[in-house]
């Protein structure tokens, strides 16, 4: 039985993209599902909405910096208004293709982001995304 | 005597002499006519006559000063007239009265003789006494003959006669007359004759009666005598005609005279008030001059008391020295001092101003040069004080005997003068020293005045070359054309232009720019007499200005750049990384679906991605590295220590020896360095011969003002045409089959070397390896700018 976490939100305007890491994590088995939204403004609305009385609470949020509309980093600033029962242990992963250091040290600099990495993701990159974060994992 | 007096002299000598030749020829011939000339009448005797002859050479021989000839020929005529008296008198026979001829001369005669040889002997004596006695003397002789004409002239018979003239010629009476009336010409200012001869109107008077009443007596006395004895008329009668007459014509000679007289002296009396009235005007003026010097004489003490002049005289014969009372007033003593010429000297103080007066003075009394110096004494009271000092030399026979000079207080003056020189003076230096152009120019535009550094800009080092020029003759036109116009505004409207920029070409790629100020010169007047202009070179400013505007403009540009380069390499990298990710899982899904053929195509648009994706990488990181950042300390050392960590995996596999000497700590940018080291490395182990395992060696090296590092590697070397041409972007010198890259590494290298201010090139031998050099200033290096 491998490890996995409980719910991983994918947040990308890039359909491609969200298609192939869903293939990825379902590939890896390392997650119980996968949620995936197309704009900042869904992802919020899902963290927002109670199914059962209950926050839906992903453990890890990928998400994509360069979207239009809301981008990533307005996302971040949104998300550090919710409540703590809307964001209790959430990892967020920040993704871009850009290779801007700049990017990373913002994205390093904010207590909310547990990692920063390149798209698109592989297995190798992905696991060490979350044995850095979840102890299962090791 | 004068010349007319001479001539009578002369004349009645000769005559004297000539009537004794005659008298004596008669005596001789017995020619009675000429012994006696009126019947009757005494004759002259032959000694007279001879006497006679000896009195015309005393008389020439006193007229020509011959006292050899004078003093005997007096000597024998007094002595013979002497004896000739005696016998007269005393009845003594002697033996005069038959020498030669027989007749003895008449006592009168003879005492006439020797009144006149005796006057003739005294004529010329020095004393007064004895002229004037011989004088009286001769006018003695001219009474006695004169009284002996009378007697002949009335007739009067030998028995009715004086008894001294009772037996005188009548030629001989004449000739005595004569002979003392112009022997008494010698001397006119003497006896009678000055009465006769003078000019006053008393002389005048005695002139015109004498002969007259003389001339009337003898006519009327004979007129009277010859009728009274013809008996026409009685002597009473004959005596009272003879008075009245003699008295009428006496008062009409007298009134003429008297009216004569009296028009003289009111001719007189008038000159003499003519004169008075001169003379009390010569007064006035005396006094009006005199008051007008004493004034004079009292502005001339107030100026020079005023102006604090004293006057000094030296007698250098004397040495005797005189100081005015403002002279010993200036050199504070007290006005009993008594000066000589070596205290004078020594109250000039002491050094360049004693030296120079005694000089002064030495060079004044040898050549007779006068001298005007300023010098500075020191006072009894011990004041220094400038003062001025003249002096005169006074000479006589070409030698400087006396020294006369004035003395002044120029103090004041002088303090301020020195002030003046020397605050113009620190003026000139600053005008000179300040790197400010200063000029001053006339109305013309004509230089009149410039500085060290206007002259400088100019590449000129006299500023006489260019004083009197104007800005057309020293500069191109078209900046003397707006010089002149400013000058021109400056100097009608005398208002001045300040701080205005300014350019001007001085030749090829010499543009240079300036603050310019121009500033009317004012004289006393009012007028407007030229312009002051001032102008700060600020062409470095400028260029600074404009670089840093270009850097702005470079910086925003490169900012832009970078942001490009992102967005780009984000957009570029996207499609590619999706190709690339889809292709992959093609690969996992249909894999063993897909043919060799199928599966190389892949392969191949799979290598073509990644090296799509290097090229974006490198292209963002060529970027990034344009932009400028701080510099900061970097341990060389450290560095090399990561970039050899980072390459282990490669030193590893290609079991490459690197070895690093020790480096320097510099300033830079840390990151663009550790690049710098890592791409030289990796080129190194890249560009190996595959027989030859890499040796890889860092250096550093100081030479000058600069660290030279130097990374030798002993790999396949680069071929000269290229040396250059690899560090040009995208430039590779290989197949990608031989050795795959990007053509972008040694680019970055030279960015980066030239980020640090620094060079980089390549020596190399192909086939043996390449050296790669490149420098950093020593001065962007914190340890060297520490020590």
């Amino acid at each position: 039985m491998k490890p996995k976490v409980d719910c991983i939100l994918l947040v990308d305007d890039d359909e491609d993209c969200n298609f192939f890491h869903e293939r990825l994590i379902n590939k890896m088995q390392c997650a119980g599902r996968v949620e995936t939204v197309l704009t900042g403004y869904d992802a919020l609305d899902f963290l927002k909405t109670s199914v059962n009385g209950e926050h839906p609470r992903p453990n890890l949020i990928l998400l994509d910096i360069n979207m239009p509309g809301m981008d990533g980093w307005s996302f971040l600033y949104e998300y550090n208004k919710l409540s703590e029962d809307q964001k209790a242990q959430i990892v967020v992963v920040m993704l871009t293709t850009s290779l801007n250091p700049d990017d990373k040290k913002k994205a390093e600099a904010d207590p909310n982001v547990g990692a920063f990495a390149n798209k698109y993701l592989d297995e190798e990159s992905l696991m060490n995304i979350l044995k850095a974060n979840f102890p299962q994992f090791n | 005597m004068n010349y007319q007096f001479s001539l009578i002299y002369r004349g009645a000598a000769y005559l004297t002499l000539l009537t004794a030749l005659v008298v004596m020829y008669g005596w001789l011939q017995g020619i009675e006519s000429v012994q006696i000339i009126v019947q009757s009448w005494p004759s002259m005797k032959f000694n007279t006559a001879l006497c006679f002859f000896l009195t015309g050479g005393v008389l020439l021989s006193t007229y020509y000063r011959k006292d050899f000839f004078k003093i005997p020929l007096a000597g024998i005529l007094l002595v013979v007239a002497c004896l000739s008296f005696l016998e007269n008198l005393t009845g003594l026979q002697i033996g005069l009265q038959s020498f030669f001829v027989p007749g003895l001369m008449s006592a009168g005669t003879a005492l006439c003789f020797m009144l006149l040889a005796l006057a003739h002997i005294g004529i010329y004596t020095e004393a007064l006494i004895w002229r004037k006695v011989s004088q009286y003397l001769l006018h003695c002789v001219t009474v006695i003959s004169f009284f002996a004409i009378i007697g002949f002239v009335y007739g009067i018979s030998g028995e009715g006669k004086l008894v001294f003239i009772s037996s005188m010629a009548i030629h001989t009476s004449v000739l005595f007359f004569l002979g003392s009336m112009v022997s008494s010409l010698i001397h006119p200012s003497l006896g009678f004759t000055r009465l006769l001869i003078g000019k006053k109107p008393g002389n005048l008077l005695a002139k015109r009666m004498f002969p007259l009443i003389g001339g009337s007596i003898l006519v009327l006395g004979y007129l009277v005598i010859n009728y009274w004895e013809t008996g026409q008329i009685s002597p009473e009668t004959g005596l009272t005609i003879f008075g009245l007459s003699i008295l009428m014509i006496a008062l009409v000679f007298i009134s003429i005279i008297a009216m004569e007289l009296n028009s003289t002296d009111i001719r007189r009396s008038q000159v003499a008030r003519a004169l008075r009235d001169t003379n009390a005007n010569l007064e006035k003026i005396v006094i009006e001059r005199t008051a007008l010097l004493a004034e004079k004489v009292e502005l001339l003490n107030a100026t020079t008391s005023a102006a604090r002049i004293g006057t000094w005289e030296v007698d250098l014969e004397a040495q005797k020295v005189a100081w005015s009372d403002m002279t010993k007033e200036l050199h504070g003593v007290p006005p009993d001092f008594e000066p000589d010429l070596a205290t004078g000297i020594n109250f000039f103080k002491e050094g360049k101003h004693r030296a120079n007066i005694e000089t002064t003075v030495e060079r004044c009394i040898a050549t007779g040069e006068p001298y005007d110096v300023e010098l500075m004494i020191v006072t009894a009271t011990g004041e220094d004080k400038w003062v001025k000092s003249i002096g005169t030399p006074i000479l006589r026979d070409g030698k400087v005997i006396r020294l006369r000079g004035t003395f002044q207080d120029i103090d004041v003056r002088k303090r301020a003068e020195i002030k003046i020189s020397e605050e113009s003076a620190l003026l000139q230096m600053l005008i000179d020293n300040i790197p400010i152009n200063i000029y001053t120019k006339d109305l013309l535009s004509r230089k009149t005045m410039i500085n060290k550094s206007e002259l400088e800009l100019m590449g000129l080092e006299d500023s006489s070359t260019v004083i009197g020029k104007t800005d057309h003759e020293l500069f191109p036109k078209e900046s003397a054309d707006i010089s002149r116009k400013e000058d021109v505004e400056v100097m009608k409207t005398g208002i001045p232009i300040l701080s205005r920029e300014t350019s001007m070409d001085l030749g090829e790629n010499n543009k240079h720019w300036f603050l310019t100020s121009k500033i009317p010169i004012v004289n006393s007047e009012g007028n407007v007499t030229g312009l002051l202009g001032v102008s700060v070179d600020i062409t470095e400013r400028k260029r600074n200005e404009e670089k840093l505007k270009n850097y702005a403009i470079l910086e925003s540009k490169s900012a832009e750049m970078e942001q490009f380069a992102y967005i780009a390499s984000h957009d570029l990298r996207e499609p590619i990384l999706t190709i690339k990710n889809y292709l992959n899982i093609l690969f996992e899904d249909y894999g063993e679906n897909l043919d060799t053929g199928a599966r190389r195509y892949s392969d191949t648009i799979l290598s073509a991605l990644n090296r799509m994706e290097t090229l974006i990488a490198g292209l963002l990181d060529y970027a990034r590295l344009s932009s400028p950042k701080e510099f900061e300390t970097v341990d060389l050392n450290q560095s090399m220590k990561n970039v050899l960590l980072s390459l282990d995996s490669l030193i590893k596999n290609s079991q490459a020896t690197i070895t690093v000497g020790k480096l320097p700590t510099i300033s830079g940018y840390p990151t663009e360095i550790e690049l710098l080291l890592q791409n030289l490395i990796t080129n190194g182990i890249k560009f190996r011969k595959p027989d030859r395992v890499p040796v890889i060696e860092i250096k550093s090296k100081k030479h000058g003002r600069a660290w030279i590092f130097s990374v030798r590697d002993n790999g396949i070397g680069i071929g000269p045409e290229y040396i250059e041409e690899v560090f040009v972007m995208f430039k590779r010198l290989h197949s990608r089959k031989t050795f795959d890259g990007t053509g972008i590494g040694l680019s970055h290298c030279k960015k980066i070397v030239e980020l640090h201010n620094g060079k980089i090139w390549v020596e190399s031998e192909p086939g043996e390896g390449s050296v790669f050099y490149f420098t950093i200033d020593t001065n962007e290096i914190k340890n060297e700018t520490e020590s």
